[in-house]
């Protein structure tokens, strides 16, 4: 018997331990989120936010052809950026996991890296490498492939797509190889020996094996790419405007909070939804 | 006799095949190589543009395009020179380690406390500490700043930013200690009480050593996610720039070959800080 479980007296201690964590995810968490919530019922009024509790704003919100654009076309971009993603991140996580066990930790390590790895400075590398000015038009213009920059590259949703899913890719990498280093190698020979192929072996053991995670990915994956403020601003353009533009402006510039707050919920209901049908149609997938 | 020779050669022929089916089955050169192209390809994309970033913060010349032909330190020099610059630094510095030295300890607590409650308290606690993870950066930003304007009426600043990233940093904090506490063994330290020792003695000089790696992998983190965080700080900071909110400002405002050496500066020091957290700490989702 190891002596690894905890001592038997329970009581107050662990509560005691927990205490600051809980009370200061209540007062700096739950606490703006609820009077976010109360705000998106507020009234913006001559410059002032009046408490009178409806539905005005979310109406406004849902009935506006220029938001309902905004929405739409955030969720067909976060839907593209998710699907782009999970289709590179997965076989990553599979080669990394069973053809290259040796280099695991090295890779893991850069994973790790590109994660963390200053979000800004990156948007702002895409700008320089996908402007006019930038590195693939002046280098395509200096060999004389091209007459003209390329002017579709920035500030379109094809900016927008390639720089999320540029940064996305190690969130999305992460649960799914935490989902892989539960399938044993052993289970994938006896799938070999049993006569399968190396894709019915993929698609009949891994596969399912590794859905939670591919779930987990795909939830962060979505929630990230339609919740950006900083990549559709820089990189996208008028064309490329998100939800997250649409709140800002909100908030910093027409003032009218209670209509952001609206906005942002109306947000957080699209990833709702969208998070429980990309759920959904990954477990139908892998049936 | 030469039945059980030939009985012998088979069997050591069959041996010798399985192993030769075993070996192919382990090394298959061909696949290997294909999944080595393809990691390096992916990494390939992950890291083209902070190479672009890095390697055009030693151009000579404002222009960015190949070839480079000639190499300088002049925007670094701009950059170090540039009182603005060198006060985001000392900003995004100061956030990283208030950051750190809140989560942390608010951080090691709450694991040691997850872990003397019941399996299933546990999980339901866990996953409630997680859902900041979930919530998008962008709504956080607009709750803290509605939360902090309106109903505690405090001055955006650099401490109502770092309070910020607190609650950013401290689910990672938990993750990481909670798998350190796990693996922890508790009858050290009913052994150090058995001898005596009272139950902060028994923290400082055996719990806290042996999660020291976690403890400091996890502060680590905290300062990489400080220092590299934007939409919390573009809200409540204010006026005390960081070093993210002045990259914002210089990109938005148009090109600026200082830029890449102010994104190099910041691309080093979260990289850094990543690799030494994460040799310290493992991160499970």
């Amino acid at each position: 018997m190891i002596a690894t479980a905890p001592p038997q007296r329970r009581g107050l201690g662990p509560w005691l331990q927990l205490a600051p964590t809980l009370l200061y995810f209540a007062a700096l968490f739950l606490g703006p989120l609820l009077l976010l919530v109360a705000y998106s019922l507020f009234t913006f009024r001559d410059f002032r936010y009046v408490p009178e509790l409806n539905a005005g704003n979310y109406l406004e919100v849902l009935t506006s052809p220029a938001f309902q654009l905004i929405f739409a076309r955030t969720a067909v971009i976060a839907l593209v950026v998710t699907v782009v993603v999970l289709l590179i991140a997965y076989p990553f996580a599979y080669v990394v996991t069973f053809a290259l066990p040796r280099r695991r930790q090295t890779i893991y390590f850069l994973v790790l890296v590109t994660l963390f790895g200053s979000y800004l400075a990156r948007i702002y590398a895409w700008r320089t490498i996908l402007g006019s000015e930038g590195v693939i038009n002046s280098s395509l213009l200096g060999l004389g492939v091209i007459d003209e920059p390329l002017k579709f590259l920035l500030n379109s949703p094809v900016a927008v797509v390639i720089a999320l899913t540029n940064f996305l890719i190690p969130l999305a990498v992460l649960p799914i190889y935490s989902a892989m280093q539960n399938v044993s190698p052993g289970l994938l020979e006896a799938g070999r020996d049993l006569g399968g192929g190396r894709l019915q072996v993929l698609r009949g053991i891994v596969l399912p094996l590794t859905l939670p995670g591919v779930r987990v990915a795909a939830a962060f994956t979505f929630i990230a790419a339609a919740s950006d403020y900083a990549t559709p601003t820089l990189l996208g353009g008028p064309i490329g405007r998100m939800a997250g533009g649409a709140i800002v402006q909100e908030f910093s510039s027409t003032l009218d909070w209670p209509l952001g707050a609206a906005l942002a919920l109306t947000l957080v209901a699209l990833l709702v939804i969208m998070v429980g049908l990309l759920s959904f149609v990954v477990r139908w997938l892998a049936r | 006799m030469a039945g059980a020779l030939s009985g012998g050669a088979a069997a050591a022929g069959e041996v010798a095949t399985t192993r030769a089916a075993t070996e192919a089955r382990h090394r298959r050169p061909i696949h290997q190589r294909a999944a080595a192209t393809y990691v390096v390809l992916v990494f390939a994309f992950l890291f083209s543009p902070l190479v672009v970033v890095v390697v055009f913060s030693f151009n000579a010349i404002p222009r960015m395009a190949l070839p480079i032909t000639d190499v300088s330190l002049r925007w670094y020099q701009g950059v170090f020179g540039d009182p603005e610059v060198v006060r985001a630094i000392g900003r995004s510095a100061l956030a990283g380690l208030a950051t750190a030295v809140i989560a942390g300890p608010l951080g090691i607590a709450a694991a040691l406390g997850l872990h003397g409650l019941s399996a299933r308290t546990r999980s339901v606690l866990l996953s409630a500490v997680l859902i900041p993870i979930m919530v998008p950066g962008l709504l956080l930003a607009i709750a803290l700043a509605l939360y902090y304007r309106e109903l505690l009426r405090i001055e955006y600043s650099l401490p109502a930013a770092a309070a910020g990233h607190v609650l950013i940093a401290l689910p990672f904090v938990i993750l990481t200690m909670n798998s350190a506490v796990a693996g922890f063994r508790f009858s050290m330290l009913e052994a150090a009480r058995d001898l005596g020792a009272t139950r902060w003695q028994a923290f400082t000089t055996v719990t806290l050593p042996l999660l020291r790696p976690a403890v400091l992998g996890a502060m680590l983190l905290s300062i990489a996610i400080s220092v590299d965080e934007f939409i919390v700080s573009f809200f409540v900071a204010g006026r005390e720039t960081t070093l993210p909110m002045l990259i914002w400002s210089r990109v938005v405002r148009g090109v600026d070959p200082s830029l890449n050496a102010l994104a190099t500066i910041l691309l080093v020091v979260t990289s850094l800080l990543a690799l030494l957290a994460s040799r310290r700490a493992t991160v499970s989702v």
